[in-house]
């Protein structure tokens, strides 16, 4: 059995004066501390020069300072965590993604997410529709999930479509919630929020954690979900008879479940949903055997939250030794 | 003596959106710091009736549901940088007129130190021209030159 993750509620996509945002590292800092957040990725478009300012902030407010980059091309915004990446995105075409990522020396120490691959281009937002024709194999993360309110975008909705399908296609990719966060928050409301669950405190062990699956994006209400000795992320062994065993809790971060209405939690899975349990305010556990062919596995939460049905929060995938 | 290390001017239209234009400057010597004078216009485009063509065919490229037009469109030009050292930066930023410095005290988004002798390159990087026409002024002066 692993050791037990400690689920941290990280920030992955942000902004500040370095690029287009409108607050300095200082303020960033303050603002993610002050929601809440135990770690933060500055994600600047193509420069990484706010990095150090940001890190001597967070680092004082106890965050912890993963590095970042979105690379901010004409064919997509991908985002980098780890290490600012040897990839001169001025030369990137199209096709030419997949082998600058390949030529990476240090591609183990990345983790590599398509950026709200679904939002419109220009004349919206210049680049930031997903047009490079790399598989997702060659990515890491898919951000599912952008902005601070993300169920209410529809392109929020068709980027969690295009996850599902590449899961039944048998691509393990990471999805990932992003606020893109530029600017401080006008009123406090619903936060959206990745729980990276971490065996260490490293900005390394936040960066692994991405690559292996091992995240949570939600609201606030933190679901969980093993099969035998795998959990979030992992695999289970061949042969496995074990049942799935999941269950929400309330985090303390965010949204709590007593604010949603009629909360339920999901399995959902390649054979589709499996089953659906009401939740109390605290929560609750259950387990359900897990049926023949099963290849993946994710728990959601939905309710009702501000007279609105909402994806409220959803695991990755605990996978089947083949899926 | 010239103000300028280096003056450029030039007009893009949307067929340029997309792409870069490289200036590439000999320095003959080295710099404690210099700065970057950049502007563009028009920055805004606000005419409802071409903003309703061109926010349609937006939506239909990308399969975008029904929505509002927004009140204005942009064009949207950046620099970057690179010195005889390698990568400086970038100002990945909306301002359509902006001074950058590079130096020991370099503008956000630009990393620290003097530029060195050598080829100096700035990559003007086209995201988006909507407008009938774009004009940009770019100016390069030095703030010092190391012995």
């Amino acid at each position: 059995m692993s050791r037990p993750l400690k689920w941290v509620p990280s920030e992955l996509h942000s902004h500040t004066v370095h690029s287009d945002g409108a607050m300095a590292p200082g303020t960033l800092a303050d603002e993610a501390h002050q929601a809440g957040f135990g770690a933060l990725a500055l994600t600047d478009h193509n420069t990484a020069t706010g990095r150090p300012g940001l890190t001597a902030e967070a680092t004082g407010r106890g965050l912890v300072s993963i590095p970042g980059l979105e690379l901010t091309t004409f064919f997509g915004h991908v985002l980098v965590w780890g290490a600012e990446p040897s990839v001169d995105w001025r030369t990137l075409g199209p096709s030419d993604l997949g082998p600058a990522l390949a030529a990476l020396g240090h591609r183990h120490r990345l983790a590599i997410g398509a950026a709200h691959p679904f939002r419109g281009g220009n004349p919206f937002c210049t680049g930031c529709y997903w047009e490079y024709d790399l598989p997702f194999d060659d990515l890491d993360c898919l951000e599912v999930w952008s902005g601070v309110d993300p169920d209410l975008l529809v392109d929020n909705h068709r980027a969690f479509a295009l996850w599902d399908q590449l899961l039944d296609q048998g691509v393990r990719i990471t999805a990932t919630a992003g606020r893109d966060w530029h600017r401080p928050d006008p009123v406090p409301g619903l936060r959206s929020t990745t729980f990276l669950g971490v065996d260490g405190p490293d900005p390394a062990d936040f960066v692994q954690a991405l690559r292996r699956g091992r995240a949570v994006p939600s609201l606030g209400p933190l679901p969980h979900l093993r099969r035998g000795d795998a959990g979030i992320g992992d695999r289970w062994d061949a042969g496995s008879d074990a049942s799935l065993a999941f269950g929400v809790r309330n985090s303390g971060w965010g949204l709590g479940l007593g604010s949603v209405d009629s909360p339920r939690v999901i399995v959902v899975s390649n054979l589709g949903i499996l089953t659906t349990r009401p939740l109390g305010s605290d929560g609750g556990d259950f387990e359900v055997p897990a049926p023949e062919g099963l290849r993946w596995v994710r728990v959601e939460v939905r309710g009702l939250v501000e007279g609105r049905e909402r994806l409220v929060a959803f695991t990755n995938p605990v996978y089947g030794a083949g899926g | 003596m010239d103000e300028f290390l280096y003056r450029a001017e030039g007009t893009l239209f949307p067929q340029a959106s997309r792409s870069h234009l490289e200036f590439r400057l000999f320095l003959e010597k080295d710099h404690r710091a210099l700065e970057i004078h950049f502007a563009y216009e028009p920055k805004l485009l606000e005419d409802p009736g071409t903003i309703a063509v061109l926010a349609a065919e937006g939506r239909q490229r990308f399969g975008l549901a029904e929505a509002p037009d927004p009140p204005f469109l942009q064009n949207l030009l950046t620099l970057s940088f690179d010195d005889a050292a390698g990568f400086r930066g970038a100002a990945h930023r909306h301002p359509p007129d902006q001074t950058l410095t590079l130096g020991d005290e370099s503008s956000p988004g630009l990393s620290p130190g003097p530029v060195p002798r050598g080829i100096f390159r700035i990559t003007l990087s086209v995201h988006a021209v909507i407008t009938v026409a774009c004009t940009y002024r770019l100016t390069v002066r030095s703030l010092g030159e190391n012995p």
